[in-house]
């Protein structure tokens, strides 16, 4: 590893731990090594999560209203608590991206108490050294685009769902959903070192590097077509009015 | 120099004709001229990106700089519009204003379209430009479409497998003609150099053709005109050829320049290295082609999937509104210029342009017809419709299937009424009624000034 690339993979590993979120470097690329919860936290965790989640979830995680979640880990615990999707105050609607109803320590104790439940999986380490670009575009155009669009910008999905824009997630977020399939998203089974090339590519597009000028919201031809229409045709009616305003002092003339 | 011109090829009285050619003074008449320039802007800026693009299905590996592809197997054709984007110098602004240019050359036409049919500058003598101008429409969407489909992307390929499905549904000839356009089954290599051959030679020779002959028919016909002082069924009134015209006409050509290399240099659009190149086992969402195809996507989306069968015979989904309805549409189209004459029982030569409020019935079936199309355009960007606005997308298509009826129909009856209500006045519909000064009379009664 040389040393530039430990910097940017101290410094992306920086980004979820700002997050709100501690992150345990595993030594090993592609290994989560699960991080240990005090006994203290997992009791804190059980108290929150009896008032705040027990009423859909069930008293023990067994599933009630929502789904059994005795075997969904840290990590979906902490894609869903920190993204604010959970709580979801209606169980019939898609659980979108909010502000978190818990504070950090809260945030942590609720996972401690999930991941106690079962051997659902950790938190997923994402580490980004010897990643390849044209790796993670490949399989995240031929994966992920379908719903999340070529962009990252989202997408319909149908029966009311949708796939959220990927712009605002953080790398561990986007490791979270592949690993336990959120929602209608399916769990796709990817290894981490798969992961983690795929998490590369959505950071260059939520970069959004855009030759070419303004991307009109990255989605296609549809606001390519209203630009066209509005602003193109737009302007060139305004000039057409402009240019054929009949001149009174212009020579005109008479032709049978 | 002029004198030698004109001893050898003798064309000075028939140039000083068309020099006093008059063009009538009303900004409307402008719109055909757009549509004219935005073609000349697509051949100059198709002739330079025809200098780089390769019409290849070859495989290759992208070895360019564009970093998230590099390494990645993908067409020679599609290799070429990278090469172009990111290599070429100026590449990348010329296909913009190419791309930006062609939204704006169907949109023209279409405009000018409507401007001819509301006037009722189709009726008798000028039906053949009528013909002419559908057809001229026809081409320009081919055009589009083709153009659309040459760079090889993910986006253009689900384009052209879906043309190929709806080929397929043809009945009876369907599998042939497929086979036959694409030489093969989909996906086909043959269709990337085919298409090119149709982009840049067939259709550009159709729409020259037809444009010089309806240019050449407008000349010899002479322009019809609005109603106004002096002007009569047996006159044109307005500005000649030179100079009042030419100048008119060669700032609008200027202008028309300048904004479409606006949009080319400041806006993004068709970026195909975000698509990825094709491949026939993927698609992306949303997935739509540019919007005069719309209408046609659209029609795809809204129809149920009810595979019909008819005496043994099965006459599958997609042929309905991909084959039958369009071409039922525009048969209309072309046709009604001999409707109009047969329901009106009018067959007379017509110079003087009508008041769209003076034919109501044109004016409510023209309404409904840029509401039909506008409803199933709509619906061919349901899904984006879906995640913009939050709405289910089911929902959004159960609407627009009520609405393609209801909304026509609606959009129709309003304007029939607002048609007759505003006979008989000179009221302008978008604009303040200027209304009438009066002034009190020493008797205490009114006048007007």
């Amino acid at each position: 590893m040389t040393r530039a690339r430990r910097v940017a993979a101290v410094l992306l590993l920086a980004v979820p731990a700002t997050a709100g979120t501690k992150i345990v470097a595993s030594a090993a690329r592609g290994q989560d090594t699960p991080r240990r919860y005090t006994q203290s936290e997992v009791e804190a965790g059980r108290k929150l999560f009896q008032a705040g989640c027990a009423s859909c979830h069930g008293e023990d995680g067994e599933g009630g209203l929502g789904p059994d979640i005795r075997e969904a880990g840290a990590a979906a615990a902490h894609f869903q608590i920190t993204t604010g999707r959970m709580p979801l105050a209606d169980p019939d609607a898609q659980a979108v991206r909010k502000e978190p109803a818990y504070s950090d320590t809260q945030i942590d104790q609720l996972i401690a108490y999930v991941a106690s439940l079962g051997n659902g999986p950790a938190i997923p380490t994402v580490d980004l050294s010897g990643t390849n670009l044209s790796t993670g575009a490949e399989i995240f155009i031929a994966n992920c685009s379908p719903c999340h669009g070529a962009t990252a910008n989202g997408g319909a999905t149908g029966r009311g769902s949708l796939a959220p824009s990927l712009h605002p997630s953080e790398p561990v977020i986007v490791a979270e959903a592949m690993i336990t399939g959120p929602g209608q998203m399916p769990n796709f089974g990817f290894d981490a070192a798969t992961r983690n090339e795929i998490i590369r590519y959505v950071r260059f597009l939520q970069a959004r590097p855009n030759p070419g000028g303004a991307d009109l919201g990255g989605i296609g031809p549809v606001p390519e077509g209203f630009a066209g229409l509005a602003i193109g045709m737009g302007a060139l009616v305004l000039i057409a009015l402009f240019i054929g305003k009949g001149r009174a002092h212009a020579r005109g003339g008479v032709e049978s | 120099m002029i004198k030698w011109v004109e001893s050898r090829l003798r064309v000075g009285g028939w140039a000083r004709k068309g020099l006093n050619k008059i063009f009538p003074d009303h900004w409307s008449f402008l719109l055909g001229e757009i549509s004219l320039f935005t073609f000349v802007i697509l051949v100059a800026t198709g002739i330079f990106l025809t200098l780089f693009y390769r019409p290849d299905a070859t495989p290759v590996i992208y070895d360019g700089p564009y970093l998230p592809l590099k390494g990645q197997e993908v067409s020679a054709a599609y290799e070429s519009v990278m090469r172009l984007s990111f290599e070429v110098r100026a590449g990348l602004v010329m296909r913009q204003i190419h791309h930006w240019t062609a939204i704006v050359f169907v949109a023209a036409v279409v405009v000018h379209m409507l401007r001819v049919f509301f006037t009722g500058a189709f009726r008798r003598p000028r039906e053949l430009n009528w013909l002419i101008g559908v057809g001229l429409l026809i081409f320009a969407i081919g055009m589009g479409f083709t153009g659309y489909s040459l760079p090889d992307d993910l986006l253009s390929g689900n384009g052209l497998r879906i043309a190929y499905s709806v080929m397929l549904s043809i009945p009876f000839t369907g599998p042939y003609l497929a086979s036959l356009i694409f030489g093969g089954e989909f996906p086909a290599e043959a269709i990337i150099s085919r298409l090119f051959v149709m982009h840049i030679m067939l259709l550009p020779a159709l729409i020259i053709g037809l444009i010089s002959v309806h240019l050449a028919i407008l000349v010899r016909q002479k322009h019809a005109q609005f109603r106004g002082p002096g002007r009569t069924e047996r006159n044109v009134v307005g500005k000649p050829l030179w100079p009042s015209q030419t100048f008119k006409s060669l700032a609008l050509l200027f202008l028309t320049a300048s904004v479409m290399a606006f949009m080319g240099g400041l806006l993004q659009i068709n970026p195909v290295w975000n698509y990825g190149p094709f491949k026939p086992y993927i698609t992306s969402a949303p997935s739509q082609p540019d919007w005069y195809v719309g209408w046609l996507d659209g029609g795809l989306r809204l129809f149920p999937g009810w595979d019909i069968n008819l005496f043994g015979i099965t006459i599958a989904a997609p042929f309905i509104p991909g084959v039958l309805v369009p071409g039922l549409l525009f048969t209309f189209l072309a046709l009604w210029p001999f409707l109009e004459a047969r329901w009106t029982g009018d067959r007379a030569e017509h110079q003087l342009l009508d008041h769209p409020r003076d034919m109501p019935l044109r004016t409510a079936i023209g309404a409904a017809g840029i509401v039909f199309f506008t409803v199933l355009t709509l619906e061919g960007g349901g899904d984006v419709l879906s995640i913009t606005f939050d709405i289910p997308v089911e929902a959004i298509t159960n609407f627009f299937r009520v609405a393609l009826f209801v909304l026509p129909a609606a959009a129709g009856m309003l304007t029939y009424r607002i048609c007759e209500n505003l006979q008989g006045t000179d009221i302008h519909p978008f604009r303040r009624a200027r209304g009438v000064r009066l002034r009190r009379t020493r008797e205490g009664g009114f006048e007007e000034v």
